[in-house]
């Protein structure tokens, strides 16, 4: 019984961050028409700068993260991705690889190679029966999932989500109907990169911080996207559920190599059996943005 | 003075040229219709005039004021609103939805929801429906409604009929006059010469990306347009 607790604790805490950056994943391949590869990366900023900033209280290093993220999205649209986007699918990919490796040799040249850790700024325990569970994470778990209920409610509620929704459907057609293509991806990738960068901060606490800490983010993420309706904002956060329920089984009866090695292996079937997931491109208005 | 003036207006497609030095203008209160035979460049022209597409040479102006280099979601304010071919709604979003986001940016003026839904009532019990589970109709009717929305000084309307059951033409058709009927200006790409001819004050015929006969609808016939719509004149000087 107890172990059951303790599995869906785990579970819960692991699939609200990766929801949250299966989101901001799935806001930049809907709306920018780009896997952004270095969405594990914008993690490892949030970490190391909630690291420099660890004299500051926690509550207020974690908005100026968020800070920190908008403007380093807003200055990776403006400063490489607008002049890719009319170079095709691999052009994309590439480039934000490229960020990627510039982030973490930067966050390598800055702050070294050596692991560095946080003090969470709740260290209490919460007892459900007979089990522990750190109170840290259960109060950032419940936090993003309000934050995702807020997202979606923006996204679907609103009619700066109405806006949104029409230019990810069609960005040509909401172009003609006034909105701005050239905004909207600036806008998008900033917010979409402040989610990635906050994800990384509310993580780091939990785990050992180093340059590289955000590719074992990147592939569940991907998936969690790419089983979900293109264009859907709702998916990706449930396609991030989905799969970590699949690891958390895998995880429960085989050892955590093997469950990844499994997790990794349907990923890369998924991908073949459906490559038209990934690379549903635009191909017009993209001047428009440029 | 015209409300939109097209002067020697090129648009290519890499270097495919679909659009070769067209000039017309359009009068307040007109209705041109513009015929021609598949590929003849009405869409690129269309797309252009909309600023979707974005013109290799030439110029237009509208109500008075080069538009050539405004962007398409700027173009919007200036008062031109594009049905575009194949209508293009936001498949995943309701009626209600695709109305309301073209109201978003649009100018102020009679078209709101209410007038809208007067004017287009097939469409009041599907509001909350998704536009991709409608009927061509219904459809069209979308489109036509999230243009006027913007509350637009001119109406670009690309084959309206497109795919459409006989029966849905003829509504689409008739709110068409209405409009018409009430002064809005609309620059109609229509395959039908005959329906053309039904609702234009003007007839404009493109052939290979030219317009090659532009006339009064009450002073040509249904021929004189056929023959241009397939370049039988120029075929006819070449053997004659
Ligand atoms: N996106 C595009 N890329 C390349 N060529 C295009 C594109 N769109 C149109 N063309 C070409 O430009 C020319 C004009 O096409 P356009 O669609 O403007 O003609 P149209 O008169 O609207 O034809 P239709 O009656 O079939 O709609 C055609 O030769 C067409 O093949
Ligand atoms: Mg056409």
């Amino acid at each position: 019984m107890s172990s059951w607790i303790q599995i869906l604790l785990d579970f819960i805490w692991a699939s609200s961050g990766l929801a949250l950056v299966a989101f901001s994943l799935g806001l930049i391949l809907g709306e920018l028409r780009i896997v952004n590869i270095a969405q594990g990366d914008l993690m490892m900023v949030g970490a190391y700068s909630m690291y420099a900033m660890r004299g500051l209280p926690f509550l207020i290093a974690l908005p100026l993260t968020f800070v920190v993220g908008l403007g380093l999205g807003f200055a990776l649209e403006r400063g490489v991705l607008r002049w890719v986007y009319d170079k095709g699918f691999m052009a994309t990919l590439l480039a934000t690889w490229g960020v990627g490796i510039v982030l973490e040799q930067g966050a390598a040249t800055v702050f070294t190679v050596s692991q560095k850790g946080i003090d969470p700024p709740i260290k209490g325990l919460i007892e459900i029966g007979d089990v522990v569970y750190p109170a840290y994470r259960a109060v950032v778990a419940a936090g993003i999932i309000v934050l995702l209920a807020v997202l979606l409610l923006l996204v679907y509620r609103t009619s700066f989500g109405l806006r949104l929704r029409a230019s990810i459907d069609n960005v040509e057609m909401a172009a003609v109907l006034g909105i701005s293509p050239q905004r909207t991806f600036a806008m998008v990738f900033a917010l979409a990169t402040a989610l990635a960068v906050l994800a990384g901060a509310l993580i780091a606490p939990t785990i050992a911080i180093n340059p590289t800490l955000g590719l074992s983010f990147l592939a569940p993420a991907f998936f969690a996207v790419l089983i979900s309706k293109p264009g859907s904002l709702a998916g990706p956060v449930l396609g991030a559920v989905a799969v970590e329920f699949t690891f958390t089984l895998l995880q429960t009866y085989l050892n955590i190599t093997v469950a990844e090695s499994i997790l990794f292996g349907l990923l890369a079937l998924f991908v073949v059996v459906k490559p038209q997931g990934i690379s549903w491109s635009r191909t017009t208005a993209r001047e428009e943005a440029s | 003075m015209s409300l939109l003036a097209v002067e020697q207006l090129d648009a290519r497609h890499g270097l495919l040229q679909a659009v070769r030095g067209v000039t017309f203008t359009v009068a307040a209160g007109e209705t041109l219709a513009l015929v021609g035979a598949n590929g003849a460049g009405k869409t690129t022209l269309l797309r252009t005039i909309a600023g979707a597409h974005r013109p290799f040479g030439g110029r237009i102006l509208f109500d008075g004021i080069d538009v050539t280099a405004v962007p398409a979601y700027a173009r919007l304010r200036t008062g031109i609103a594009l049905v575009p071919e194949g209508r293009r709604l936001f498949n995943g979003m309701t009626v209600k939805e695709n109305l309301l986001v073209a109201g978003a940016y649009g100018n102020s003026g009679p078209w709101t929801l209410d007038t809208v839904l007067d004017a287009f009532p097939l469409l009041r019990p599907r509001l909350n429906n998704r536009a991709g589970t409608l009927s061509g109709g219904e459809q069209q009717a979308t489109a036509i409604g999230r243009a006027l929305m913007t509350n637009p000084k001119l109406l670009l309307l690309d084959e309206v009929s497109l795919g459409l059951a006989p029966i849905a033409v003829e509504a689409v058709y008739r709110s068409l006059e209405a409009l018409i009927k009430v002064g809005a200006t609309i620059l109609l790409v229509e395959q039908d010469i005959g329906r053309a001819l039904g609702v234009a004050t003007r007839v404009a015929c493109m052939l290979e990306g030219r317009i090659i006969l532009a006339k009064d609808a009450k002073d040509v016939t249904r021929e004189q347009v056929t023959e241009a719509y397939f370049g039988l004149q120029r075929a006819r000087r070449v053997t004659s």
